[in-house]
C-alpha cells in the first residue's frame, strides 16, 4: 500500500481543502471522496486527493507511529 | 443416453465464418451429447472441421442446428457437409487445431453477455463486481488479439496466469468458459486503479475487484470531475451528462466548442427520459457490438443543453464493458463518453501515452493492467427506414468481413483523407479496418499503418496490388506511393463511392450513381462532389453534375459557409456584395466583401467545384444558421435539423442544361425563389425543407433524363451528404414514385469511411480484366 499521511483540514473551499501536518500545508481535492468533509477533521491525503476521513484517536496514533518510524518524515518538507 | 436402432452414418463438416473465439466448439460437443453422435470438432485455418457418427434422423436434426443454434457472437457464412465412410469411433472429442494457413475470421469485440452480466451484480459469484467479467460469448476479442491463431498466449491477457478455478473452467468443454482466452477473476486477472496523470496510483484496488477505486471514481464524476475511462479500443473521457458545468469545462479542455459528445446511459429505461428511441434503435443499442446511435432528443430533458447544441440528436451507447455497467448503474442517467483524444490526434490506447494526451484534460484515470493491443474508436449509427446506416464503421464490427459480388485477387485499399479507413480483400470477402480519423499529421498516418501490418497479420493477407485516391496530395496517397514493390490504381474518388455502394449491395453490371459529397479530386482536376455517374467496377461515364461555382478562398470557403452564400449569389447575378443585406454577413467586413468579389470576379484563388455538400453550405449559411464551422459537416447537420422541425411539399424550381454532352443540374432558381421567401419574412425552417425537398426532386429528375438516355433502371446513392436522413427519404420516395431500384448503403457508411471498399472492388475487377485479357493474347 501507498504511503498516506493524515493531515489535519485547515479550510475548505468548494472541493478543495487546505490541510495540515507539523506545520506544512498542503491543498488537496475532494473530488473522489463520498464522504462529507469538516474543517477540522483528519482526513488522508495522497497524490492532491483526501481518500479517507480518519477518526481523529486514530489518525493521532498514526501520527506518533510515524514520529517513531521515521523522524525525518514528520518534518517533510514538501 | 441415446438409443439408436437406425443406420449409422458418417459426416464431415465444414463450417466458415466467425466460428472462432466464439464457443463454437464446446457449442457442437454439446449439440453431438444432445443427439448421440461420436466424433471430433476442431478449428482449421479456414474455419471449424468436424465429423460426427450416428443416425440419420439424428445427423440431419444435428447439422439443422448447427445453424439454427449458434452461439450469438457468431456468424456462419457457408455449412458444407458430406458422407463419408463409418469408422465405429466411440465418444465425441474436441481436437487441437490444427496449422496452416488461417482464414477464419476473428471475432469483433462484445459487450458483456446476460449470464456474465447476471454474475456481474450476484453477491454470491466469486466475479461479483470484477470488471474484466468475461465468456466465450463475450468480451474483448479483436482489440486484444497480437497474432494468431487467436489463443490465449496470442492475446494481451498473455502476462496473467489462471488461477485454478479458471483453468478448470478454461479446460472443461461443458463450461462456458471453455477456451475462452480472456478468462479471468478478481484472484488472477487484470485489476483497475485510480491514476493521475503522472501514472501515480491515487487508489489501489484492494482484493482485486476494485471496488473503493471505482466508488472513487464515481465520486470524481458525481462532483464534476473530468475522468478518462479505458475501454475495450481506447481511452473515453467521461463526465456527468447531466452537469452543465462539467460538460463546459469539458469543451474547454478539449477546446471543442460545439461538435456534439456522445452519451452512455446504463440502460433503456434511462435513455428514454432523454431521447425517443424505436425498435430497430432500441435493437441496434443492445446488440453486442454497442454502437453509439443518433437518437432525437425528447423536448424537456435532464442532458446538459452543451452535450449537443444546435442539433435534434443525442449520439446514444449503452455500456460495452464490465466497468461502464459498474460505474453507470444506478449512479448516472448518462456520462458524456467522447473519444479520448486532442482534437485531430487518434484516440489514446496505450496508458502512458493517453496520460500524456489527457493530461490537461482529465482529473483523474480509470485505468487497468489489461493492454488494449489495437485501438478503435466506437461505431455510430443512425436509422432511416427502418434500417441501420453507418455513419462511422469500428469498434464491434471489425474485423467482420463484407461479401464481394466476386473472388478478386487480395487489394489493400488506402482511403481517402477525412474519416480513413482501409480496406483488404481476400477471395470474396471484403474487411473493412476500423475507423483511423482525419489524415492530416503524422499521428494518424502511423496509425494508418499500424492497422493496415494488424490487419494484413491477423487476416494473413499479402496484397497483390495497392489502391488509392486520384488525389496527389492525399497522406494515404503518398503512403500507397511509398509502398515498395506492390503495383498502384489510383481511383476517382466518386467512382469510389459509387462502386463501394454497389459492392456491398452486390450489384454486378452497371447502374447510375448519384454521388452527393464535399469534396473529391476529379478526372479534370477540378473539384467533383455533386456527381451523376453511369457504369460499374471497371469504368464510368460523368453523365451530368452540378453545376459549378467557384470555391472562394479553397479550404477557406469549407471552413466559412458565408464564403458559398456568396459565391452563389454571385453566379446568380449578384454583383455588388457591399449593398447586400444578409445576416450571415453581418460581421464580413466591408474590406472582406471587397476582397471577395475581386477573387470571385477575376477567378483567382477560388477553383471551381460541382460539390453539393458546398450547396448545404451556403444555404446553411443564407438562413443564418452557420456561416462558419468548427467541425465538418456542421452546417449541413444543422441545417437538416432545422430542416426536420417543418413540414411542407413545397419545392423550389431548378433546371438542367446539356452540356458538352453532360446534365447540368443548376439550382440558381432554387436560390432565387428562398432570397425571395427571405424578403418576406417566411420562416426559416420552411425554406430550409422546400430546399430539402427541391434536392430531391432535383435527383430525381436528373436520373429519370439519365435513364431515357441509356435505360438504366438501378440507382445507388453514395457520398457524405447522403448521412442526410432527410435527402435520403425524400430521394427514395421520389425515385421510387419514377419505378427506379434505388440501393443506398447499408454496411458501410456513405461517406468517406466507406471509400476504401469501394477503391479495393474497382482495383480487384481491373486486374481481373487484365488478367483475363494477357490470358487471351497468349492465346493468340
Ligand atoms: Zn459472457
Ligand atoms: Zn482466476
Ligand atoms: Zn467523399
Amino acid at each position: 500500500m501507498c504511503l498516506a499521511i493524515p493531515m489535519r483540514v485547515l479550510s475548505i473551499d468548494g472541493d478543495t481543502i487546505v490541510a495540515e501536518i507539523d506545520g506544512v500545508k498542503r491543498e488537496a481535492s475532494l473530488m473522489i471522496i463520498g464522504e462529507e468533509i469538516g474543517v477540522g477533521d483528519y482526513v488522508v491525503v495522497h497524490a492532491g486527493f483526501v481518500i479517507s476521513r480518519m477518526d481523529e484517536k486514530e489518525a493521532l496514533i498514526t501520527l506518533e507511529l510515524m514520529k517513531e518510524m521515521k523522524p525525518e518524515s514528520a518534518t517533510a518538507s514538501a | 443416453m441415446f438409443v439408436s436402432n437406425g443406420p449409422v452414418e458418417r459426416i464431415r463438416v465444414e463450417v466458415e465464418g466467425i466460428v472462432q473465439g466464439v464457443g463454437f466448439r464446446p457449442f457442437i460437443y454439446r449439440l453431438a451429447a444432445r443427439y448421440g453422435i461420436s466424433g471430433w470438432v476442431r478449428n482449421t485455418p479456414a474455419g471449424v472441421l468436424l465429423e460426427g457418427e450416428g443416425e440419420r434422423s439424428h445427423l440431419s436434426a444435428f447439422l439443422r442446428d448447427i445453424s439454427a443454434q449458434a452461439p450469438p457472437l457468431a456468424a456462419i457464412s457457408s455449412v458444407h457437409s458430406e458422407t463419408i465412410s463409418v469408422t465405429g469411433e466411440g465418444g465425441f472429442s474436441i481436437l487441437p487445431s490444427s496449422g496452416g494457413e488461417n482464414s477464419a475470421q476473428i471475432s469483433p469485440d462484445c459487450d458483456v453477455c446476460e449470464d456474465c452480466l447476471r454474475e456481474l451484480f450476484d453477491p454470491r459469484d466469486r466475479r461479483y463486481l470484477y470488471p474484466f467479467i468475461n465468456c466465450t460469448n463475450c468480451g474483448p476479442r479483436y482489440s486484444i488479439i497480437t497474432a494468431i491463431p487467436y489463443d490465449r498466449r496470442f492475446t494481451t491477457m498473455e502476462r496473467f496466469a489462471m488461477c485454478a478455478d479458471c483453468r478448470a473452467e478454461y479446460e472443461d468443454p461443458a463450461n462456458r468458459r471453455f477456451h475462452a482466452q480472456p478468462n479471468a477473476c478478481p484472484v488472477c486477472g487484470p485489476r483497475i486503479a485510480l491514476l493521475d496523470s503522472s501514472g501515480r496510483e491515487v487508489m489501489q484496488g484492494g482484493g482485486g475487484r476494485g471496488h473503493d477505486v471505482l466508488l472513487a471514481a464515481v465520486n470524481l464524476l458525481q462532483r464534476g470531475g473530468v475522468l478518462a475511462v479505458k475501454g475495450i479500443g481506447g481511452y473515453h473521457l467521461a463526465v456527468d451528462a447531466c452537469n452543465e458545468e462539467a460538460v463546459a469545462n469539458l469543451r474547454r479542455r478539449k477546446q471543442r466548442d460545439e461538435k456534439p459528445f456522445a452519451i452512455m446511459a446504463p440502460d433503456l429505461a434511462r435513455i428514454d427520459s432523454f431521447a425517443r428511441c424505436s425498435e430497430t434503435e432500441q435493437r441496434l443499442l443492445g446488440g453486442p457490438e454497442r454502437p453509439i446511435v443518433l437518437l432525437p432528443k425528447r423536448e424537456a430533458t435532464p442532458i446538459a443543453s452543451l452535450v449537443a447544441p444546435d442539433n435534434g440528436y443525442f449520439g446514444v451507447m449503452l455500456p460495452s464493458t464490465p466497468l461502464h455497467h459498474l460505474l453507470l448503474r444506478n449512479n448516472f442517467i448518462a456520462l458524456v463518453m467522447t473519444s479520448g483524444n486532442q482534437s485531430d490526434e487518434p484516440i489514446a490506447y496505450r496508458d502512458s501515452e493517453a496520460r500524456e494526451q489527457l493530461a490537461g484534460i482529465a482529473d483523474l484515470f480509470l485505468a487497468h493492467d489489461r493492454e488494449i493491443h489495437v485501438r478503435s474508436d466506437d461505431s455510430i449509427i443512425r436509422v432511416f427506414h427502418g434500417s441501420p446506416l453507418f455513419l462511422r464503421r469500428s469498434r464491434g464490427y471489425v474485423p467482420r468481413g463484407i461479401r464481394l459480388p466476386a473472388e478478386q485477387p487480395s487489394v489493400l485499399a488506402v482511403g481517402g483523407e477525412l474519416k480513413a479507413t482501409v480496406c483488404l480483400t481476400r477471395n470474396d470477402r471484403a474487411f473493412l479496418s476500423q475507423h483511423i480519423g482525419d489524415l492530416k499529421n503524422s499521428a494518424t498516418l502511423r496509425s494508418l499503418e499500424e492497422c493496415v501490418a494488424h490487419l494484413e497479420k491477423i487476416l494473413e493477407i499479402r496484397p497483390a496490388l495497392v489502391a488509392h485516391d486520384l488525389h496527389p496530395d492525399y497522406l494515404s496517397t503518398a503512403y500507397a506511393v511509398d509502398l515498395p514493390d506492390l503495383p498502384r490504381v489510383a481511383v476517382q474518388h466518386h467512382h469510389a463511392h459509387m462502386a463501394s455502394c454497389m459492392a456491398e449491395n452486390s450489384l454486378e453490371g452497371e447502374a447510375i450513381g448519384v454521388i452527393f459529397d464535399g469534396t473529391g479530386y476529379g478526372l479534370d482536376g477540378t473539384v467533383w462532389g455533386g456527381e451523376f455517374l453511369v457504369g460499374g467496377y471497371r469504368e464510368f461515364r460523368r453523365q451530368g453534375h452540378m453545376r459549378l461555382v467557384a470555391l472562394p478562398g479553397g479550404d477557406a470557403a469549407v471552413r466559412e459557409p458565408y464564403r458559398m452564400a456568396l459565391s452563389y449569389l454571385f453566379d446568380a447575378g449578384e454583383r455588388d456584395f457591399a449593398a447586400l443585406q444578409l445576416s450571415c454577413l453581418g460581421d464580413v467586413s466591408a474590406q472582406e466583401r471587397h476582397l471577395l468579389q475581386r477573387m470571385l470576379e477575376r477567378g483567382i484563388n477560388a477553383p471551381l467545384t460541382s460539390s453539393c455538400g458546398r450547396l448545404f453550405d451556403a444555404v446553411s449559411a443564407l438562413l443564418d444558421v452557420r456561416s462558419r464551422i468548427t467541425y465538418e459537416g456542421q452546417a449541413a447537420i444543422e441545417l437538416e435539423a432545422l430542416a426536420e422541425s417543418a413540414v411542407t411539399d413545397r419545392e423550389y424550381p431548378f433546371s438542367v442544361e446539356e452540356f458538352a454532352g453532360r446534365l447540368i443540374l443548376d439550382m440558381r432558381p432554387a436560390l432565387v425563389e428562398l432570397l425571395k421567401d427571405l424578403a418576406l419574412g417566411v420562416p426559416r425552417a420552411i425554406m430550409a425543407r422546400c430546399f430539402h425537398n427541391s434536392m430531391a426532386a432535383a435527383t430525381a429528375g436528373m436520373c429519370e433524363r439519365i435513364r431515357c438516355r441509356n435505360g438504366l433502371n438501378r440507382v445507388v446513392l453514395s457520398g457524405g451528404v447522403f448521412q442526410n436522413k432527410l435527402l435520403v427519404e425524400g430521394t427514395l420516395n421520389r425515385l421510387a414514385e419514377l419505378d427506379f431500384q434505388v440501393f443506398t448503403h447499408r454496411l458501410v457508411p456513405p461517406g468517406d469511411g466507406g471509400l476504401a471498399l469501394g477503391q479495393a472492388v474497382i482495383a480487384g475487377c481491373m486486374r481481373r480484366e487484365a488478367e483475363r485479357s494477357t490470358e487471351l493474347e497468349m492465346l493468340r
